[in-house]
């Protein structure tokens, strides 16, 4: 499985890319937003400020679009994950506008938010239990991986203001602000928080979502480039998720 | 990356020692409070602060740091002797928006795994190196632990993160070891803050560039090798 990660040339990847490469068999930075797209998961990092970001975005927006669209799997984090929205309050330019609605400045005297914070995922969800169950899970025999499910590494001063709540599959709050922490569209899935800065639970959270969107492989009945998020055909790939996720929470709409 | 100005604490004077040795003490301002006051003018959002005395059972600067925590404007993380769960409490309930856990959290695996699930996010574990070494105990304890394996381990938990202190580096300006940086932000799915031997803002880009999240800086500031206000203005709070 080809991950790569769009570098729009804002700051260090390189822990970001370290995690993914967990899961993944090869990790790819690429500056040109086109070329990011020959891939088999796209990866929109979280450093920078938006209008910067969206400049270098701007050559390849329309086909980054319509490739997501068009069901290649996307992680944004971060500044990533607001770049999935239409605008921003910190800056000109048009996002790539896979979720409706805006980013706004946090509603807070501390900003930007830097440190832990809660991750409250909704409740009585798919994805959500997805998300607990697959980031956040802890083998209670080992004493050292007893991490709460539920805090997360957040930096950042802006944050999603998606026009559909019901994309949001986790939100956090800092002080009153209430805000979108995870957001989730078929095979998209935007994470205000770091999750490379999370602990090893957030590193397992990247490996789960990949192994959720990991494509299947070629086969007569399986065209190449398929990714059906839940595969007909079983696989290693496939069962190794099955290990890890419940079957029924995997989410799918 | 953010930077953070250490004030560390010795029979209530604000001190900085050279190689963290006692005997070695090269600053010393009476009011630490003052000098916290002129940190945060300069406009640095967080500070470190360290009882040097706690941290080897000589005294306590407990005053100074509850003053500190409370001051307006500023994050304040604290360490230095806090070795229980009932010290971590009080310090954070005073204001401390982290605690830094040194030695028990190294000696003490299940100690500090507890510790970590039970504040998450709010404890930063001290992992102090010479060389590749761990040492522990004010830096008079060096353990066969090599440092990227501890903080391999360390990154289960949710901690706030950890400070990897180059002991070798520590006060005597002698510019950063990049290598140990790197390497431990390479093993380390965690904040990782840098301290020990910060010279330039050449230095702190380089650790920006290496991903770090956070450095601490203490003797260059105090002698006047970096202009305060022109560290605080590129990395004093975060854009």
């Amino acid at each position: 499985m080809r991950v790569t990660l769009f570098d729009y040339g804002a700051g260090n990847l390189h822990s970001l890319a370290k995690a993914l490469s967990e899961a993944a068999d090869e990790v790819r930075v690429e500056p040109d937003p086109i070329r990011s797209l020959e891939t088999d998961v796209l990866v929109l990092p979280g450093v920078g400020a938006f209008a910067s970001a969206v400049e270098r975005l701007e050559p390849g927006r329309a086909a980054m679009r319509a490739a997501i669209e068009d069901g290649l799997p996307c992680l944004g984090i971060c500044l990533g994950a607001q770049l999935l929205f239409e605008t921003s309050e910190e800056g000109p330019g048009q996002g790539l506008g896979i979720f409706a609605g805006g980013v706004t400045r946090l509603r807070a005297e501390r900003v930007p938010q830097i440190g832990w914070n809660t991750l409250e995922p909704v409740r009585g969800r798919g994805a959500a239990r997805a998300l607990a169950q697959a980031g956040w899970a802890s083998r209670p025999e080992a004493l050292l991986e007893r991490a709460p499910l539920d805090f997360v590494y957040y930096a950042h001063s802006f944050a999603c203001r998606p026009a559909d709540e019901g994309v949001v599959i986790a939100w956090s709050t800092h002080e009153s602000d209430r805000f979108a922490a995870a957001i989730r569209r078929r095979n998209v899935l935007g994470l205000q928080f770091h999750p490379e800065k999370s602990s090893r639970a957030g590193v397992r959270l990247l490996g789960a979502f990949l192994d959720q969107v990991r494509p299947a492989p070629r086969s007569a009945t399986m065209p190449l480039g398929c990714r059906d998020p839940e595969p007909a055909a079983p696989s290693h790939a496939v069962s190794r998720a099955a290990a890890r996720l419940d079957p029924g929470a995997m989410p799918c709409w | 990356m953010l930077v953070i100005p250490a004030i560390d604490l010795r029979e209530g004077a604000c001190v900085q020692l050279v190689g963290g040795s006692y005997d070695a003490e090269r600053v010393r301002l009476a009011d630490p409070v003052a000098v916290a006051r002129r940190f945060i003018r300069d406009g640095f959002g967080q500070l470190h602060v360290v009882d040097l005395d706690a941290a080897l059972d000589r005294g306590s600067n407990a005053d100074v740091v509850e003053t500190l925590v409370a001051l307006e404007g500023v994050q304040v993380q604290v360490g230095g002797g806090v070795r229980s769960g009932g010290a971590i409490v009080r310090l954070l309930n005073a204001g401390a928006a982290r605690v830094v856990v040194g030695t028990r959290a190294i000696e003490e695996p299940e100690w500090i795994a507890a510790t970590a699930s039970a504040f998450p996010g709010a404890i930063l574990v001290a992992a102090d190196a010479h060389g590749h070494h761990v040492v522990t105990r004010g830096w008079t304890r060096a353990l066969e632990t090599d440092v990227r394996d501890l903080v391999h381990e360390l990154a289960r938990l949710p901690l706030a993160g950890v400070l990897v202190t180059a002991v070798h580096r520590e006060g005597r300006m002698e510019g950063v070891d990049l290598e140990l940086t790197r390497s431990v932000i390479e093993c380390c799915p965690l904040p990782v803050y840098v301290a020990g031997g910060i010279t330039s803002l050449d230095d702190l880009r380089a650790l920006a560039a290496a991903g770090a999240h956070a450095a601490i800086i203490g003797m260059a500031l105090y002698t006047g090798v970096l202009d305060p206000r022109a560290v605080a203005t590129e990395f004093g709070v975060p854009r």
